[in-house]
């Protein structure tokens, strides 16, 4: 069944609107019966671009390998005061540095990321968990096979990345022992 | 009723020798093992003063510290050269690891802060979430906290203020008065609270009821200059 370019750019749309997941494009591509994937994703640019012509207060992005509605960033200011007892709290410095460590070392466990840090991770990875941000993905060899943990789909939904690969500076930090000769320094008294 | 205030601290050796190596502008490839060795011991007496949970991480870390630094002091000879050398590399190796990962950290913290503008439809699990237990504002640290305690009690004339024996602070009625005070001031300041009376000991219960009052989140705090004062406000 061909459908007439019009009615396909509003079903997408519905469909992106109406998914309680973000949606990606296989999936839109499988009920709306076109093969052709980046047919969708034109539609979905040619989408954004209108909205952007007719000043619409929303956009569609794709994170974490599925599209979904967003606000505008300029927004912010209102929006905010509809959730404002409810929203999510920042992640605190030690969550941010634990969670750094997972994400660029994944999948890693648990006395690596001390062993970095230098202090007890407990709360953090239980806080971690709690929020979906990682994962326990599996365990390791070696003595008491500990417990392997990963990044989630949240994890890319909550800092707006497409995929792993979009974190900033991967390779460099990924090459991180440095072997580069130090120096320090032993001044007399 | 009094009641013993026990500090949770949630930085471990690496941020002190990464606070002190940003504090006193050390270049980190350069390192003077002397000299942070000191300051490092220096924050642990302190912190071991206000009787705060110090990881034993901090006291292997100081051991490791004073290794390197004996070792250095003696002429090195082969092994033991080597020894020394290879302590000290691993150190600057780990600290710099760390480091990198701060950095990122701060990034993530970036994109974090944008992400925020926008919204999207929920997902039902994300209304429960309770904030993390980290009480202060993020860019500080209880090292920076520290600094400005040490500051002050540097200039209070007294002998010497390593030799306060470790005493049960009644922190209770500290807590009280800056309620109290904060009830009628919107901000107040931490150097003019403690400057009314040259008493060490007013001065630290002072501190550690400001510290845990932050913990319980009923004030907030700010640096006003790098170290110089702790800048105490509501809540909300």
């Amino acid at each position: 069944m061909t459908l007439e370019r019009e009615d396909l750019k509003q079903i997408v749309e519905a469909l992106i609107f109406a998914s309680d997941y973000p949606i990606t494009v296989e999936k839109i591509s499988e009920i709306v019966k076109i093969n052709n994937i980046d047919n969708i994703r034109k539609i979905i640019n040619i989408l954004n671009k209108e909205y952007r012509e007719t000043g619409r207060s929303l956009e569609i992005l794709l994170i974490g390998g599925g599209y979904r509605f967003f606000t505008l960033k300029k927004y912010y200011s209102y929006l905010k005061e509809l959730f404002k007892s409810r929203r999510k709290p920042k992640l605190s410095r030690a969550a941010l540095e634990t969670l750094s460590i997972i994400a660029y070392k994944q999948p890693i466990n648990r006395p690596v990321i001390e062993s970095i840090r230098g202090v007890n991770i407990d709360g953090v990875i239980h806080t971690l968990l709690e929020r979906r941000l990682i994962t326990i993905s599996g365990r390791g060899k070696g003595p008491g096979r500990p417990l392997l943990y990963s990044t989630t789909p949240e994890f890319l939904q909550y800092f707006g990345l497409n995929d792993i690969s979009d974190l900033p500076n991967l390779k460099e930090i990924s090459e991180i022992v440095d072997k580069r000769e130090v120096v320090v320094n032993d001044e007399t008294e | 009723m009094s009641y013993h205030v026990k500090l949770q601290i949630f930085e471990g050796p690496l941020d002190l020798l990464l606070f002190l190596i940003k504090k006193e502008e050390i270049d980190i490839y350069s390192i003077p093992i002397a000299k942070i060795t000191q300051q490092y011991l220096e924050y642990i007496e302190l912190m071991q003063m206000l009787d705060l949970e110090i990881a034993g991480e901090f006291i292997l870390m100081a051991a490791t510290l004073m290794r390197i630094k004996v070792k250095m002091m003696l002429p090195s000879e082969g092994e033991d050269g080597e020894e020394v050398e290879e302590l000290k590399d691993e150190l600057v190796r780990s600290l710099i690891e760390y480091k990198r990962f701060k950095e990122t950290a701060e990034k993530l913290s970036d994109i974090e802060y944008e992400e925020r503008k926008r919204f999207t439809r929920n997902f039902s699990y994300e209304q429960d979430l309770k904030p993390d237990d980290y009480p202060y504002p993020s860019e500080y640290t209880i090292f920076d906290f520290i600094t400005i305690l040490k500051n002050v009690l540097e200039k209070t004339p007294e002998k010497d203020y390593y030799s306060i024996e470790k005493e049960k602070f009644h922190i209770e009625e500290h807590i009280k008065f800056i309620l109290n005070l904060i009830k009628s001031n919107e901000k107040i300041s931490f150097l003019e609270i403690v400057s009314r009376r040259n008493d060490k000991i007013f001065i630290i219960a002072t501190f550690l009821a400001v510290l845990e009052l932050s913990q319980r989140k009923l004030i907030r705090l700010y640096q006003v200059h790098p170290f110089q004062d702790i800048l105490i406000c509501r809540w909300n």
